[in-house]
């Protein structure tokens, strides 16, 4: 990626990387889904033919048909409609997961690597503790203790993907401190605090971009995973991870059951890998797989 | 060499040590003490027993004391007590641990036998229709999340084939055959995940090798492409693929939970999931403690590992 491409046009970095990500067809495909997820669950009361928890024990375990596209449950409750209001779901315990990882990871992260020396070796050998678990289990620990709960499992997410944030948005302020244009405005006298939010913090923000689009997806796969396991959303709120342990009591009468909210998953977490990946290769060059 | 290892050693005290304060701080998250679990919700008997019971546990003691007295039993393999059954905790996790070891071992097995091969071949043949199937296949194969593939495998098997392993697990001792049987697809649907992500991982490190300038020149000396391969660039590439693999450890130990549970494997997780359900926490912070202990030396060996592998590295 030149940043002159001969014809004597000089290309903004923001343009170059929308170029790059242009060029990524894949990409376009999971910004599309991405974009649909967002709309489903901003917009399921509007979407879905029926109320996520209205029962009609008639249709019990119906299979999809004109009535129900996707079937019903055991209560008779709409298995599309439920899907649609999962999203909303899935979407909001993500990204709100992944809004706190971000404001502490990055608050985190940027103190740690200006400052350097004892406090960013005290934060770093503490994040160390939190890799040193497998993250499902720590996740499984902790909201066991907490008790299962959306918020309880949205903090939790929050709290351990923080740690992924901190690491690196370190990693690039430690290298753009050494920039030249640092030391020009700490020469000119600009304070700490200026410098880390002005000059280092707008300079951070893709590689936590990308980071946050792959985090956003395995979020959606631990949510998923808790609900199904029984310690994230409870019944009878609809979460795609809580119905897929809902059908397997009735599985081999109502195969639908299981297969569509996994579908869900797969074509959310899909997006966000779709789409991280053609994000990484345009924002971050250096790091992108060939 | 050895003083590498032994610092690496030494630096894995602070962070097994900080695993147990976590372990044991998010215990006291617990509202109430162990005796007040242990009795549940009976009607507390004999106030002055209890007091006697709290000393025995050392629960009159202040907290960082109660973390000490937990914390040198820990290392001694003491586990504590499980509050339903009154098993030690140890013992009831060296039980279950061969089904965990087996599914890990499988599941490892099919990530390098089948994941470093293919991430070799699609790079070799980059751009080709194969090359192009392995990559939107793997995408799309750690996108899949692995209890779902389990239920679904479930589902078809007992659907359309009467295939029904899972629900009467045979332990190794008493069937080798019959236990493989039974293990051996719970060990691929676990591993799936990890196998797409480790060939894009090789992929991607076999491409970055095949520029380098040592495999040019080792065309140039007229060695044979096969050769060239498998001794310069298989060698070579291989060393940030240890280290993902490494990582990816600790995403399979997760897939643990997810997989026993589906497949009914009498495993940690799901020993872990009862004792949830149960509120038995000796056994969940035990068991959890035990494995972040584990994965911990697993990191450790694979980077000495690395160490080994990759000559660059000083120490």
């Amino acid at each position: 990626m030149g940043e002159n491409r001969g014809n004597g046009e000089i290309l903004s970095p923001s343009k170059l990387a929308w170029r790059g990500f242009k060029r990524h067809k894949l990409g376009i495909i999971g910004s599309v889904m991405v974009i649909v997820l967002i709309l489903v669950s901003l917009f399921s009361h509007v979407i879905a033919p029926y109320s996520p928890l209205a029962m009609n024990p008639k249709d019990s375990l119906s299979a999809p048909c004109g009535k129900y596209w996707l079937g019903t449950d055991r209560f008779g409750r709409d298995q599309l409609s439920r899907l649609i209001y999962g999203t909303r779901i899935s979407m909001g315990v993500s990204f709100g997961a992944i809004a706190i990882a971000i404001v502490f990871g990055v608050m985190i992260g940027l103190v740690s690597g200006y400052y350097g020396g004892l406090l960013d070796n005290i934060i770093m050998r503490l994040l160390d503790i939190l890799f040193a678990f497998p993250i499902l289990l720590l996740a499984l620990m902790l909201v066991a203790v907490l008790g299962p709960s959306l918020e309880n499992l949205t903090l939790t997410i929050g709290f351990l993907y923080h740690s992924r944030f901190a690491r690196v948005v370190r990693g690039s302020v430690l290298s753009i401190k050494e920039k030249e244009f640092i030391e020009g405005a700490r020469s000119v006298g600009a304070r700490d605090i200026s410098i880390i939010l002005f000059f280092i913090l707008p300079n951070v923000l893709s590689p936590v971009i990308v980071q946050a689009t792959f985090n956003l997806s395995t979020a959606i796969m631990v949510e998923a995973a808790l609900s199904f396991l029984g310690l994230g959303t409870q019944p009878p709120t609809p979460s795609w991870g809580l119905m897929m342990s809902e059908s397997r009591r009735f599985m081999e009468m109502a195969p639908w059951l299981a297969v569509f909210p996994g579908l869900a998953i797969i074509f959310a977490v899909l997006g966000f890998n779709l789409m991280g990946d053609a994000l990484r290769d345009a924002l971050d060059p250096r790091l992108s797989q060939r | 060499m050895l003083r590498y290892i032994f610092i690496r050693i030494l630096s894995m005290i602070p962070i097994l040590l900080g695993v147990s304060i976590l372990v044991f701080a998010t215990f006291h998250l617990v509202p109430g003490d162990v005796v007040d679990i242990m009795m549940g919700d009976e009607v507390a008997g004999d106030p002055k027993a209890l007091m006697e019971l709290r000393k025995d546990l050392n629960l009159d003691k202040p907290v960082y004391v109660q973390y000490l007295y937990w914390l040198r039993d820990a290392i001694q393999g003491d586990l504590g007590k499980s509050f339903t059954s009154g098993k030690p905790v140890m013992s009831q996790i060296l039980e279950r641990l061969p089904v965990n070891i087996e599914l890990m071992v499988i599941a490892i097995g099919f990530v390098i036998l089948i994941g470093i091969p293919l991430g070799m071949l699609s790079a070799y043949k980059q751009f080709s229709f194969l090359d192009g199937i392995v990559r939107v296949t793997t995408i799309m194969g750690y996108s899949i999340p692995n209890f779902w593939l389990a239920t679904i495998v479930v589902l078809v098997g007992s659907l359309y084939f009467r295939w029904l392993p899972v629900l009467q697990y045979v332990p190794f001792s008493e069937n080798p055959w019959g236990n493989i049987k039974c293990m051996i697809i719970p060990g691929f649907v676990l591993g799936l995940t990890t196998l797409s992500y480790i060939v894009r991982m090789t992929r991607s490190s076999v491409l970055d090798t095949l520029r380098q300038d040592y495999v040019r020149t080792a065309r140039a000396k007229g060695m044979t492409e096969r050769v060239v391969l498998f001794i310069h660039v298989l060698k070579n590439s291989l060393i940030p693929v240890i280290t993902v693999l490494g990582i990816e450890v600790g995403v399979l130990i997760g897939g643990l939970v997810l997989t026993e549970e589906v497949f009914v494997l009498p495993g940690v997780g799901r020993l872990i999931l009862l004792a949830i359900e149960q509120r038995d926490f000796m056994i969940v912070t035990g068991a959890i403690l035990f494995i972040a202990w584990v994965f911990v030396v697993i990191n450790l060996i694979v980077d000495i590992l690395y160490a080994f592998l990759d000559p660059r590295i000083t120490y």
